[in-house]
């Protein structure tokens, strides 16, 4: 655990103390104005310097036993999450998104899977987990009531669940790539999703049906919002543009702005009495900008503070008008929406921010990343000491120092972010490779294996293992849900397959797991 | 040993596309994609500049940092290459790069894995020199030919500079003592951050 000694360093613009350009209204946060009230240890506004003990210790620690922190469940398996932390997921997380009464959280991550949270029960609780997937999970979106969800990923289909009683009610198939964001229309009825297959498609989700397609942009689409009346959607891309459609007749209706640079992030603002008029997007783009555009203009109107790599993340929360910015340096900015001052920043130094939400209030930011975790940050008030859980280096960021071997450094960098080696598979996107030898390909209970591979009869042996990474597993599992990856190098293959045979032996394994457990996760 | 680095100057890129193309023929990049392109910002307004960009290869590449599967390595001149066998189509080297260089062809399992493809500097990658193997995933291999990449040799104002690395930079000063320095090499402190770069 450390500390960030970047972080906690603004306090010149708490959120409510300074002027508000919006008028007074009913909404606006009752209680003190004070910022001493609001920003304990804090006084006077004098910049505190966080401590950095914690990383120092940690560094020194790995300098030592450089063979220590990937043993056995990895680097990241010895972390214990500061509080609020929501730990379970097996992968990095891509999405992170409230439900508009923003008290419950859907996050979703390369382990195939979307886990429905209750953030604030002490400490978080996962109410459910949906594992209907094919692929990596990129997108989220609530829909208005809060019981139902979209999510999409690398499998390029859009699902609809029901939250409360976790069935699966739509499919729907269309895209030929990775979805990588969804927005749901204001009533509801219709959903759109952005696809790096280079469209946006639109769906009734009513009748379960597919609608328009919007087919212009030149290179993959990275996000997609609805217009205040459901009526338009923007879309923004690799291409630099953001463009605007029809979401009846799916026309491109004009290129609002012309970026240069691919967009990666786009969200509409919220409309709030007296400072936005719901006419606004907020952008981020992959050479650092973030910035406010005017869509009847097509002007940005405002350019925040340049990341120092791509804008990755925003989150938007219309009580009290907040607006964030996550980039790839791993870096959060806090923006009052209407004067756009910088209230807050939140340095992660393992970085980066790729999703990002507020909670009520815009207290607290969850926020994720390579991290298997959602990491919780408190922005109002801040604390004085801001604990980072991610770890460097990750699981599958060992170098040639930290792995004893050729064997287990193959392991470490290529298997590792989809199995384990102990008897939990802690949630990973493929199933634990614990006495792999001798078992049957597809008969790990507990796992959810493609149909492909629980019907090929093979059975796990060094020779099968060597064939499986010899040939690729679209040639010798094909229609099986591990990706294609091939080791042709014949003295790595070797050495990971010896370091496999004892490291996935059950009397190897049976060693206890320097890992935290995963709560309420049963051992396979 | 020259290290190897990319520079266009801001100055002179006049949007030609001469750079996308040559790219695409030398290496026959896959369908839909491109290795190169050409970006241009403030168009049509005062102020517009061209770029041509593709992977820097950086000293210190934020995509090698975050892949999950160890797909890239780093020659001894600076070249930053990948393996498309290891390769799992997560595409987070597309969120780390700050150059938007790694591609991912229209083709693959679900759709979606598509091997990441991205600009190799001409070198090739993995697979032996020359071989078959190298040019259907890779390309050509020109550095080992030596040769510079092809972009670079096509451009017709010398907008895109490739080579060793004092070889350019000191091309790029004498060009900034004659007319001062204007838009800058853009994105040449991003990818070679330091004094030693």
């Amino acid at each position: 655990m450390r500390q960030s000694g970047r972080n906690a360093q603004r306090h010149t613009h708490p959120l409510w103390d300074s002027p508000d350009p919006r008028p007074a209204t009913g909404d606006r946060r009752p209680g003190p104005t004070s910022r001493d009230d609001r920003w304990p240890g804090n006084e006077g506004g004098k910049r505190r310097r966080s401590l950095c003990l914690g990383a120092l210790m940690a560094l020194a620690m790995l300098m030592a036993f450089p063979g220590l922190a990937h043993a056995r469940g990895g680097p990241n398996a010895s972390a214990s999450p500061a509080p609020g932390t929501l730990v379970g997921h097996g992968g990095p997380v891509r999405a992170v998104r409230f439900d508009p009464a923003r008290r419950r959280l859907l996050t979703c991550s390369f382990d195939y899977s979307m886990l429905y949270w209750d953030p604030f029960a002490d400490p978080p609780r996962r109410l459910r987990r949906f594992g209907d997937y094919e692929g990596a999970v990129n997108a989220v979106a609530f829909l208005p009531d809060g019981k139902r969800a979209l999510s999409a990923g690398d499998d390029g289909r859009v699902y609809l669940h029901d939250l409360e009683d976790g069935k699966l009610i739509l499919r729907l198939k269309g895209h030929t790539g990775k979805i990588v964001s969804l927005a749901v229309s204001p009533d509801g009825r219709t959903a759109a999703s952005a696809s790096w297959d280079r469209t946006v498609r639109l769906w009734d989700l009513e009748k379960g049906a597919p609608g328009p397609v919007l087919r212009g942009h030149r290179g993959p689409v990275n996000a997609v919002a609805f217009s205040r009346d459901g009526s338009a959607v923007f879309t923004a891309g690799y291409d630099g543009t953001i463009r605007l459609w029809s979401s009846s007749t799916g026309d491109q209706l004009r290129i609002v702005y012309k970026h240069g640079w691919g967009i990666n992030v786009l969200e509409r603002l919220p409309r709030i009495e007296g400072v936005t008029t719901g006419g606004q997007l907020l952008f981020g783009a992959l050479d650092g900008t973030a910035g406010i555009v005017d869509v009847a203009t097509g002007k940005r109107i405002r350019t925040l503070k340049k990341h120092e790599g791509p804008v990755l993340a925003l989150a938007l929360i219309d009580k009290p008008g907040l607006a964030a910015t996550g980039g790839g340096d791993g870096v959060i900015r806090v923006y009052r929406i209407g004067d756009w001052a910088r209230l807050e920043e939140h340095h992660n130094p393992y970085g980066p921010i790729w999703a990002m939400a507020f909670a009520k209030r815009g207290s607290r930011i969850y926020y994720g990343g390579l991290d298997d975790f959602v990491t919780l940050w408190q922005v109002s008030p801040r604390k004085p000491f801001e604990r980072v859980a991610s770890r460097y280096p990750r699981r599958f960021q060992v170098g040639k120092s930290s792995a004893p071997s050729l064997g287990e450094r193959q392991f470490a960098r290529k298997c590792s972010i989809c199995h384990t080696l102990t008897r939990d598979g802690k949630n990973r996107a493929g199933p634990t490779l614990h006495g792999l030898f001798g078992r049957k390909a597809g008969s790990l209970p507990g796992y959810p294996y493609s149909k492909a591979l629980k019907e090929s009869g093979i059975v796990w042996t060094e020779e099968t293992v060597r064939k499986l990474f010899a040939l690729g597993p679209e040639h010798y599992t094909p229609g099986s849900k591990m990706p294609l990856q091939k080791i042709t190098d014949t003295k790595a293959r070797d050495a990971l397959i010896r370091f496999l045979k004892t490291a996935t032996a059950p009397v190897a394994a049976a060693a206890p797991d320097p890992g935290k457990p995963e709560p309420g996760k049963a051992a396979q | 040993m020259a290290r190897m680095k990319f520079l266009c100057d801001a100055e002179r890129c006049i949007e030609c596309n001469a750079c996308v193309t040559a790219c695409k023929n030398e290496n026959e990049v896959p369908w839909g994609i491109n290795r190169r392109r050409v970006v241009t910002i403030n168009d049509g307004e005062p102020g517009e500049r061209s770029l041509s960009v593709a992977c820097m290869h950086c000293s210190d590449p934020p995509c090698l940092a975050v892949c999950p599967v160890d797909v890239f390595y780093q020659t001894e001149e600076g070249v930053v290459l990948h393996s498309k066998d290891l390769c799992i189509g997560c595409g987070y080297c597309f969120y780390a790069c700050p150059f938007g260089a790694p591609q991912f062809p229209q083709v693959g399992n679900f759709g979606s894995r598509g091997k990441m493809d991205k600009c190799t500097f001409c070198a090739g990658g993995p697979e032996e020199n020359h071989s078959a193997a190298e040019f259907k995933k890779y390309g050509r291999n020109r550095l080992a030919e030596g040769k510079l990449p092809l972009c670079a040799e096509m451009c017709a104002t010398k907008a895109l500079l490739a080579g060793d690395g004092d070889v350019v930079s000191d091309i790029y000063r004498e060009r900034v003592v004659q007319r001062g320095f204007g838009s800058g090499a853009w994105g040449w402190g991003r990818a070679y951050p330091g004094p030693q770069g």
